[in-house]
């Protein structure tokens, strides 16, 4: 006696092969935007924190003509400057170091030897008003060529658009689970029609609807699980080369694929919640279809 | 146990072929329905299996009225009804010995609890060593007797067969009868579907339903030669 044996025959269905194999792609697609989301959610965070009052102004060194000394005075200026005026709690120099550490990305360590700004930070009393044309007017005049950096504006901007990103990465893991679903309810159907006189057989001995239900649900929690682990599976290869080729190029440093706790457990909830789904449908479609038996 | 009152069947918008039909079938009775083919005697079985809903008229199994039951409640009831259906239905990926289980599997008993009394009822049927065939591997008359056990095994108060000797050979039938009255003598209440004219005439003692043109004519005896009355007891 084989008590384990499916009374539907499901092994017999060769038309379902493929279900786990577009439920795998879709769990891939929604794999990337969910780390597309976390990575962004990771910037979004850094960025937000220098958003937070940060201004910098740049003194540049007035080429080899002008004496250090002379850019030394307008450094003092400046920071005189700054510090003087209301809303700004302090203007700390950045030491050389610093300052060759921030441009290494974009200059690399050829740098050495060229002539670097002095880089002021700025700290900005939070909430005070702040009018950085009139703030650049005043330093212009003190220390002649030096610029206001103002991050907030074009950090503002990011944020919103990581934002938006961040958005459609949700909105394109709902789809595709909604798309799940709707697979699943076909090739369901298509397994009532071609299992109709088995489930027939079983209805009229006295089998209740959530007997067969269940079969069908089962059925369809493997096909999914099996389908989300070939999705997953495919994604963390994916994942591991973009986050490795990122590294290499040093481009787009804010954006990483890092192992972030929450990112893992979203991808790792992925699966569950694609055999859930798959089995939720199932049902809900098994039952439908049997409620119109007598 | 079954009654049928002014009861009417039409299959979607066509005719009624099934009118005004009225029988009761005691308890413990045995009968024969028959009738020339596509008089309906398969869509009588179907109202009584609760697979078709009559359009109009009242079915009581059981003392029950079957239009006012709920869902899970006719399916109780399909419990206490054994069907050996026209083609046997059974299912060919599982071994004889589990279609046999089948109906207690889907009532949640236990391999363990059953397996004795499966194999015993198909040692019964006559199909002792071949608990492990399959389906397609059996003669129809082998097929029959698998049936015939799995309508039986989680004895039902009421056995209904269709053509149970459609397809096989004049002894097979005769055994298969045997199984039937052996069950009738238990106490299983039993309808016969059959447009075998011959096999009712062999069986003269068991009172016969004779579908015409969508109507239903009572002949044969009219007290039934059964065991009304005794205790059921395992087959
Ligand atoms: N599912 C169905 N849909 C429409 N007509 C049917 C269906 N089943 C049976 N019929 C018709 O009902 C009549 C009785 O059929 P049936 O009950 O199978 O008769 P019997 O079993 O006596 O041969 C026939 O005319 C048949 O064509
Ligand atoms: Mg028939």
């Amino acid at each position: 006696m084989n008590w384990r044996r499916a009374a539907v025959p499901f092994e017999r269905e060769r038309s379902e092969r493929y279900l786990p194999l577009v439920v795998g792609l879709m769990v891939f697609l929604a794999a990337l935007a969910l780390a597309v989301a976390f990575a962004l959610d990771g910037a979004m965070e850094r960025w937000r924190a220098d958003l937070k009052d940060t201004v910098t102004v740049q003194i540049p060194t007035g080429g080899p003509a002008t004496a250090s000394a002379a850019t030394g005075q307008r450094v003092e200026a400046a920071l005189a400057l700054l510090r003087a005026t209301p809303g700004i709690e302090r203007a700390t120099p950045l030491p050389v170091s610093e300052v060759e550490r921030l441009l290494e990305p974009w200059l690399g360590r050829a740098q050495l030897g060229l002539p670097l700004p002095t880089v002021i930070d700025v700290v900005r009393v939070a909430g005070a008003p702040f009018d950085r044309a009139d703030l650049a007017q005043r330093l212009q005049a003190a220390a002649p060529g030096a610029i206001v950096e103002d991050h907030g504006e074009w950090l503002t901007r990011l944020v919103k658009l990581a934002a938006a990103v961040q958005a459609i990465a949700m909105a394109v893991v709902v789809l595709v689970g909604a798309a799940a679903a709707i697979i699943v309810v076909f090739a369901t159907r298509a397994g009532l029609a071609v299992h109709r006189n088995t489930i027939e057989v079983l209805h009229l001995i006295g089998a209740r609807d959530d007997y067969i239900a269940k079969e069908f649900q089962t059925h369809a929690l493997w096909l999914g699980v099996r389908g989300a682990l070939y999705g997953l599976g495919l994604a963390a290869l994916a994942l591991a080369l973009l986050g490795s080729g990122l590294a290499d190029l040093e481009l787009l440093p804010w954006l990483t694929f890092a192992p972030d706790l929450r990112a893992l457990l979203a991808l790792a909830l992925l699966p569950v919640a694609t055999a859930l789904i798959a089995m939720a449908t199932a049902r809900v479609t098994v039952v439908r279809a049997l409620r119109r038996m007598p | 146990m079954v009654r049928f009152e002014n009861v009417g069947l039409r299959y979607g918008s066509g005719p009624e072929i099934l009118r005004s039909i009225d029988f009761h079938l005691p308890e413990g009775s045995f009968h024969f329905l028959t009738g020339p083919s596509g008089a309906g005697k398969s869509s009588l079985l179907k109202l009584i299996y609760l697979a078709l809903r009559p359009t109009r008229g009242r079915i009581a199994l059981f003392g029950r009225d079957v239009q006012a039951l709920p869902r899970d409640e006719l399916t109780t009831l399909r419990r206490r009804i054994g069907i050996v259906f026209q083609n046997f239905r059974l299912l060919d990926h599982f071994t004889a010995i589990d279609n046999v289980a089948l109906p207690l599997r889907i009532k949640g008993a236990k391999r363990k609890e059953v397996e004795g009394h499966v194999g015993e009822l198909l040692a019964w049927v006559g199909l002792g060593g071949q608990d492990e065939a399959y389906p397609p591997t059996m003669s129809d008359g082998e097929k029959q007797r698998v049936a015939i056990a799995r309508a039986v095994i989680g004895r039902p108060s009421v056995l209904l067969a269709d053509e149970p000797t459609g397809n096989i050979d004049p002894e097979q039938g005769i055994r298969i009868l045997h199984l039937f009255e052996e069950l009738n003598k238990l106490g299983t209440t039993v309808l016969i579907a059959t447009h075998d004219q011959s096999l009712v005439s062999r069986y003269k003692h068991h009172p016969v339903l004779r579908l015409e043109r969508g109507e239903l004519k009572r002949i044969g005896p009219t007290r039934t030669v059964s065991a009304r009355g005794r205790a059921r007891a395992e087959p």
